[in-house]
Formats: C-alpha cells, structure tokens, sequence
C-alpha cells in the first residue's frame, strides 16, 4: 500500500468516524435535546433519559475517536480547525461538560428545581454542540481565514462572530433538526404509548423540514457560495508541501467532483430520500425504517459536504494556497499504516461490543418500570 | 499575563482538576472487581451491595472524570496547536489508540456495569466489571505512553520539509522506558487511592458503629488490595526512570537539589531549604549514598548536577542556533548540500536553538546576555520540585503504614479495630490526592522550559492566539469546574453519608422512612 | 520490563483482596452474632 492509498483511506476513516459520532451520538444529543419538548412529565423525561442511559458514553467516544484520529491522521488539521475555532470550540466544550454530570447527577437529588436545572443543562449540552458542528461545517464549506508562517506556525486571523454568517448558520440549523429528529425515530424504538405518538408525529414533520433545508443549503452552494480547486500538481504519494501549491476560488468549484463522477450526485440524493422515507415511515409508524432512514440521511449529509470539498477539508480564504487538502496536511506514511491497523482490528470489535450492548439493553421503557426501578435508574 | 503563561495556567488547572478523578477511577474499578468476584463466588449478596453501593460512588466521581477528560483533548489543538502540529505524527497515535483500543470499551461497559444488573447472568456481569477496570488501565497505559514521550522522546526523527517531529519505530515509542515506569508509578498511586477511599469512608461507618458487617468487609478488601498497591507504589517509584535523557536528569537533580555533580554514589538530602542564589541546600540533612544507589542502581556512576547540566546545555544551545539558522535558510530555499550536511550534523540541537526565540527573534544574531538567560532558563527553580516530591513522598510512606496496619489488624480478624487506626484512616483520606497532584507537578513543572524534552520549548508550542478569548476560556473553565467539583463533593458527601442504605434494599441501618428523605 | 511487572502486580494485588475478604468469610467474622448473607 502506498502512501497515496494511505492517505484516500484516511479520509475515508476520518469520515467514518463522523458518521460513527452523528449516527449514535446524534441520538443521545437528539434525545437529550427534546427533553422539554417532548418529555410533559418527571416520569417521562426519566423513560427518555433512561432509554439513552446505558449507551450516550460510549456514543460520544465516537466523539473522542474522531478528535484523536484527526490528531493521530491530520495533525495540521486538528491544530489548524480546532485552534481557529477556539471561542466555537470552548463552547461546545463548555456545553459537552454538561452531559455528563446532567445523566449521572439528575436523579441523586429528589427535588423538582434540581432535576429542572439538569433538564436543561442536558438540552443545552446536547443542542449547542449539534448546532456548533453544523456551523463549523458550514464555514469550511466557505473557506476560513488563516496562514502559515515560516515555521508552519498557524495563524488564524478572523473572528468568532464572523462565523456566524448566515450559510454557516443555516448549515447549524440543519445540523441541529436532524440531530433532533434523529433522536425522536429513536424514542420510537424505546418507547411506549403518548411519548411514542408524539416522537412519531414530530418526525413526521421535521424530517421532511431536514430535507428542504438540505436542498436549500445546497442551491444556495451553488449560487452563491464560491469553491475551491487546486490548479498545481499535487504530489499525492511525497512528503506533505502544505504552503506550495495554488489554488482557485471560483463559483461552482465544490460541484466540479459531481461532473466529474456523476454517480455522487447519488449521496446527497439518498440524503434527502432518507429524510423523505423516514418521515413517511414515522407517519405509518415502521419505527425500525424511521430509525435507519434517519441514519442513512444525516450519514450522507456528513458525505456530502466531505465529497463536495474533496480533496480539501480546510481551505483557506485568506490565502488560498495555504489551504489543507487530505494530500498535503497529513500524518507521515508510517503513522498512517499503524493507524490503520490499529484501526482494522479495534473497529469491527468496537461495533461488535456495541452492538451487544444495545441486545442486552433491547426493548421499550415505560412509566411503570421507571417507577419500580427508581433508585437504579437515571 | 501573555498567551504563554495562560495557555499553561489553563493546561495546569485542567490537567490538575482531572487528576483528581482519574486515579480514584483507576483504584476503585478493581475493588469493585474484587467485590463482585467475592459475591460470585460465595453467593452473598451483602458483596452484591457492595459492589453497588461502591459502584455508586464511583459513577459519581466517574461523571467528573469523562467530563474533565474531554477538555484534555480538546486542549492539545485549541491552545497548543503548534505542539499540535509538530509533534502530532507521534505523540497523536497512542491518544488515537486510546479512544479505539480503551475508552470505547470503558464507556459502553459503564452503562452495562450500572444497568445490566437484570439483564446479565452473574458470571457475564463480573466479566464486564472486569473487562471495565481492565479498559480503564488501558486508557491510562496510552495516555502514559505520550505523556512518557514528552519527557524522554525517542523513536522519532525532525523532518526539515514538513517541519514537524516524525515517526521512526512505534515500538520504541510504546516500550520507552519513561513511559513504562511512568504508567506502572500512575496505576498503582490510583489502586491507592481506591483503597484510601473504601477503607477511610468504611472507617467512618464502624466508628459510628453503623453498618457494621458491611463496613468490616470493605475495610477488609481495601486493607489487602491497599497494601499490595502501596508497597508497588514505593518500590516501582519512578525515581528508576530518571537517569534517562537530558530532561529526566535536570529533573532529578531539580527534584534532589543536586546543585552540583559530587563524587558517586550520590547523598540523598532528606531535608534543607534550597537556596537559588548561592545554590546551595542551607541546613540540609543527607544521607549518604542512598540516591546514587536509587537513581542510579550503582555505587560507581555519578548523579549530574545543575550547574554541570548548565554547562552542556550552554554548548547545545550554541550549536541549536547554528541548527536553527540553518534551517531557516533551508526553509528560505537554500538547499544546497553544506547546509544540509551541516544541518544534520546539528540538528539534534534544534529545540535548543529554539530556547533561544523567547528572547529575540532574531535567533541568528542572539547576543550573550540571551543565550546566558537561556541557559539560565534551561532548568526549572528547584525549591517547587524539591518540596512537591517530598510531599508526595511523605504521604506515600505515611499510608503504606496505615495499609500496614489496617492489614494486620484485618488480618488478626480484630473485629473492634483500634479506635485510633480508625481515625488514621479517615484521616487520611485527602492524601492519595495530595500525593498525586504532587507527583503530576514534578513530571510535568520539571520538565520546563520544555513541552516535548529537548525537542519543542513550551513557549513556542502554544497556539497564536488572543489574551482575551484564552482569559475568556480560562475565566468560563475556572468558575464551571468549581460549581462541578462543589456539586461532586457534596453528593460524594451525601451519598457516602447514606452508606449502603442508598441502594433500598431494606437491610441497612438508616433505612427506617423517619432517617432517610430522598434518593 | 515493567509492563510485564504491572501484570503481575495487579493480579497479585487482586488476589489478595479477593483472598483475603475469602478467608475472612470462610473463617467467620469474629464477634459477628449473624452471618451476613
């Protein structure tokens, strides 16, 4: 395997782990993130808490994964996104913070303004990273500002309110609908009665509202968002020249991958027919179609952004030519060989492992069996 | 306050907060281990309680840990990119590995441990409990591996074109001897700081005369496992790895006041004032040969001493800007061959040469008041290592003798155990932290001026950005992990207090309805 | 090699508890009027 091949499957992995993090977190953050929505009761809210309970901790270790992959494979990406974010960054983390101690705490106290407060720490810990992550998104889509000194010494010179512009946002608001749906296909799955009928009827809805923002994202993309495209040779199999090379902006760049392989208009497609089925599916209540039309549609949506910039994941608006594509601001050959090993044997077990834990947690909650169980449960 | 000194403020109280949940993690995820195994082999439920009622307290002090760790990851990027960068080829792997190989199993086995009591045979739930306390060490074993590269990094090359430090053999990496130590000292300070946990806290209930069998059970487990962790502690004490690499040296000999290189085998000063101005240790008290034969495992070899490693350090930074020039004209596109040559005969001193960018920017023509400052700062102040690593030691040795004797009397099957070993143990519960913040600020204070030892200056590592959003972070870190760590101490509190009757069982002493208002 | 060392340290500190807390169980605790279940 050469250091070419190393490099695609990297990017390939990178977006694995994405996809790993929206899929299984996006769940816990959705729920997590409906409690006042859809929770009317202290019992309620405690079946939707209990439903993620067992799983959101190692949900979010796809999290972990994803941050220590991309420092481990992108090195200069990890430094460069996670630096110039800082201020978006600290808030996610300061909102992530809350998670944990919100699941573990909630149900220490018997006291109905603590669990209230909790309530919604967890929802704010759950919809501001949802959110943030979309913006995040939604600005590497238009490119950030930043350069490298002499020493490769990053510095980032825009500001976090410019941020948010309204591209960015709007790729926030998709983020976060689709977290939230994601979660309600399933509360479906785990729950029972009222709660199910009204995660149902929200999906119904949001789902179809996910896809029209997508296709709007995507024509506002198109018409007003300028790409990207490296105009020199790129050496995809030598040692990274992150800072030699030159690159274009011009309208309709990010839709120059699409006209050259036709075939992956079919990812942002199966985006918005997943939305489209799992709307229906919540409807007709097909709780298991919901639930995996869901995951289908925000794993493409996470593709599609990646399939759109390839091969850069971070380009540069102030000077271009500094800008990070998977050929040029990655880990070196070894490092990326002994991580993909590691990664071949750890992944299938990690999936294997959890996806016992799911069997051994299978089956819906209810009222009843918050009550019976009320000092082991969350 | 410039970016330098708050990105480390930040780094240090991040680093330190998590450190308060991490060990006790590590240490009661066996006990619990142990516990369930008892009750899976003798079928008494009272281990059963045990093991959830510990089990309790521990997702307690567990929330606290994932919360606090994620910051840790966070950090290297946002507030030390350039570290990021330069080093990430290496040093991001083992964190990588971590999340894949430990945490993973760690978290979902968590929510197994705490919610498939029902749901899972005995045999198949002690084997996740097992599984979880064996993920957890793992998760230290990696994190100890890059921690242990920082101080002695070895397996890896500088590349000049990509201008970053490179992979050379993984397993060099992995079987550093630093990095090895390090992780065996880090596990077992956490095994004991389980066991403090379990035997103060089950100390507090039989001096209360409360739950009584419940309470001589804990004690019992804790006592042995204590004992055995102790005594590991102190012989596997890091000290073994200091003779390694530059770094390990100067923090030795920071650690030991060595001002000066004396005849081998060295003194070992128990105690004195060390003295930066004369460089002297004023009314010390040494006995003689004891940290040669540490340090050193010999009678023959010498303990380098502080103003010896000055000396060299003032010809490796001599030769690092010779390095450093050359590679900025490399850089500029001079690549003839006699800067290459010449750059790779000095390239080993290239971090050295990088001291020198705190002083001037303009490294080439540095003038000999920087270089001397340079030098001067290539050591970091002795009297914070000095008296951090006696404090650490101090506690050490004060509970291998309370595991001592809370084992014999365990042992003795002393049902009323002294009123007065009781105490002792209760006591003693703050100090497996002291002890381990102690111990985190030697490796990590010790090692300044540098972030990667003899590779990467710390002031240069950091990320370019401004006072303001890191005075921001640092303000908006402070005041959350304080509300947190009030918020975990109380309910620790709480639910220490409320002993095993928290789990309403209907068989401890507070569970009549008049003593217990909630959870 | 002390990850070698760490093996068989951590068992052995295991065992130890889990040897003890038997022994102590087997034996009977002294004083105890009820055996705990």
């Amino acid at each position: 395997m050469d250091y070419e091949a190393l490099r695609f499957i990297w990017w390939l992995l990178i977006g694995v782990l994405l996809i790993g993090f929206v899929v299984t977190d996006g769940f816990d953050m959705g729920v997590a993130a409906l409690l006042k929505v859809l929770g009317k009761s202290n019992d309620e809210r405690r079946v939707m808490i209990n439903a993620i309970a067992p799983h959101w901790d190692g949900n979010q270790v796809w999290l972990i994964t994803a941050g220590g992959a991309l420092f481990a494979a992108w090195p200069t990406v990890y430094a460069a996104s996670f630096s110039g974010f800082y201020i978006a960054l600290m808030l996610t983390l300061f909102a992530l913070f809350l998670r944990p101690i919100g699941f573990e705490y909630r149900a220490k106290i018997d006291s109905e303004a603590w669990r209230n407060r909790w309530d919604w720490a967890l929802t704010a810990g759950s919809a501001i990273p949802a959110l943030i992550f979309g913006v995040a998104f939604g600005n590497l889509l238009q490119g950030v500002p930043f350069y490298f000194d002499d020493i490769l010494r990053l510095h980032y010179t825009g500001s976090f309110w410019a941020l948010l512009n309204p591209f960015a946002l709007l790729a926030g608001v998709l983020s976060l609908l689709m977290i939230l749906n994601h979660g309600a296909t399933y509360l479906q799955l785990k729950t029972e009665a009222e709660l199910k009928a009204r995660s149902e009827n929200l999906s119904a809805v949001l789902a179809l509202v996910c896809a029209a923002i997508f296709v709007l994202a995507g024509v506002w993309l198109f018409l007003a968002v300028d790409g990207y495209s490296v105009t020199s040779l790129i050496d995809t199999n030598g040692a990274n020249r992150t800072t030699d090379k030159t690159v274009l902006i011009s309208a309709g760049a990010w839709f120059s991958n699409y006209a050259k392989w036709p075939l992956l208009w079919l990812v942002p497609a199966l985006g918005v027919a997943g939305f489209v089925v799992c709307a229906l599916a919540s409807k007709t209540q097909r709780h298991i179609t919901a639930f995996i039309s869901s995951s289908l549609a925000i794993a493409m949506v996470v593709l599609t952004a990646g399939v759109s910039m390839f091969p850069f994941v971070m380009p540069s608006s102030s000077t271009p030519a500094h800008s990070l594509t998977m050929w040029d601001a990655t880990a070196s050959e070894s490092t990326l060989m002994i991580m993909f090993v590691v990664a071949c044997i750890f992944v299938p077990l990690i999936l294997a492992y959890t996806a016992w834990s799911y069997f051994v947690m299978r089956g819906r909650l209810n009222e009843q069996h918050i009550r019976d169980n009320s000092h082991s449960l969350y | 306050m410039d970016i330098v000194d708050l990105s480390r403020l930040q780094f240090a109280f991040t680093a330190m907060i998590h450190f308060l949940f991490v060990p006790l993690t590590l240490g009661l995820a066996f006990l619990l281990a142990i516990m369930e195994s008892v009750y899976v082999m003798t079928g008494k439920t009272i281990y059963r309680d045990m093991t959830k009622f510990w089990g309790k307290l521990f997702g307690i002090n567990f929330a606290l840990g994932v919360t606090t760790g994620i910051a840790m990851e966070f950090q290297f990027g946002t507030n030390w990119s350039y570290y990021s960068h330069y080093v990430g080829d290496i040093f991001g792997a083992p964190l990588a590995i971590e999340a894949l190989m430990a945490f993973f199993l760690e978290s979902t086995l968590v929510g197994l441990f705490f919610f498939g009591w029902d749901r899972l045979s005995k045999e198949k739930h002690l084997a996740v409990t097992w599984l979880m306390a064996l993920a957890t060490n793992l998760s230290a074993l990696w994190i100890l591996v890059a921690n242990g590269w920082m101080q002695h990094p070895i397996g890896s090359v500088f590349n000049i074109d990509t201008m970053r430090m490179e992979l050379t053999s993984f397993s060099e990496v992995i079987f550093n001897p630093v990095a090895q130590v390090k992780f065996v000292h880090t596990v077992s300070a956490g095994y004991v700081t389980g066991a403090v946990f379990v035997l103060a806290i089950s100390s507090w209930y039989l001096l209360k005369g409360r739950d009584l069998p419940f309470a001589r059970r804990s004690f019992a487990i804790a006592s042995a496992f204590g004992l055995a962790s102790a005594l590991s502690v102190i012989v596997l004490g890091d000290e073994s790895g200091y003779e390694l690499g530059d770094v390990q040296k100067v923090k030795l000999a920071a650690v030991e006041a060595e001002w000066h290189t004396h005849p081998a085998p060295a003194a070992f000063t128990v105690f004195g004032i060390p003295n930066e101005q004369t460089q002297t240790t004023d009314y010390a008290l040494k006995i003689p040969a004891v940290l040669g034969l540490i340090a050193t495992r010999s009678v023959t070899e010498e303990v380098a001493g502080l103003s010896e490693l000055k000396e060299k350090h003032l010809e490796r930074i001599i030769r690092g800007q010779e390095a450093y020039v050359l590679m900025t004209q490399y850089r500029a596109g001079d690549k003839s061959p006699a800067t290459i040559n010449r750059f790779n005969e000095v390239s080993a001193n290239l971090g050295y040469g990088m001291l020198l960018t705190a002083y001037t920017d303009d490294v080439a023509n540095a003038t000999a008041e920087h270089i001397a400052q340079a030098v001067e700062d290539s050591i970091p102040k002795v009297w914070p290592l000095f008296w951090s690593f006696r404090i650490m030691v101090a506690c050490g040795v004060l509970m291998l003798v309370l595991f001592a004797a809370a084992f014999w009397h365990s042992a003795k099957r002393t049902v009323d155990k002294p009123r007065w070993l009781l105490k002792f143990a209760l006591f003693s519960l703050p100090l497996p932290w002291i002890a381990s913040e102690a111990g985190w600020f030697v490796a990590e204070y010790g090692r300044q001026p540098w972030a990667i030892g003899e590779i990467l200056p710390t002031h240069l590592a950091v990320s370019q950005l401004s006072v303001s959003d890191i005075w921001f972070s640092l303000g908006a870190i402070a005041v959350l992990y304080t509300i947190f760590v009030i918020i975990e101490m109380w309910l620790m509190t709480k639910y220490a207090r409320l002993g095993p009757s928290a789990l309403h069982t209907g068989k401890y002493d507070l569970e009549s309805p008049a003593n217990v208002k909630e959870a | 090699m002390w990850y070698f060392a760490w093996i068989l340290g951590v068992l052995m500190a295991c065992s130890f508890g889990i040897i003890n807390a038997m022994w102590l169980e087997f034996k009977g605790y002294e004083g105890e009027d009820t055996q705990a279940d």
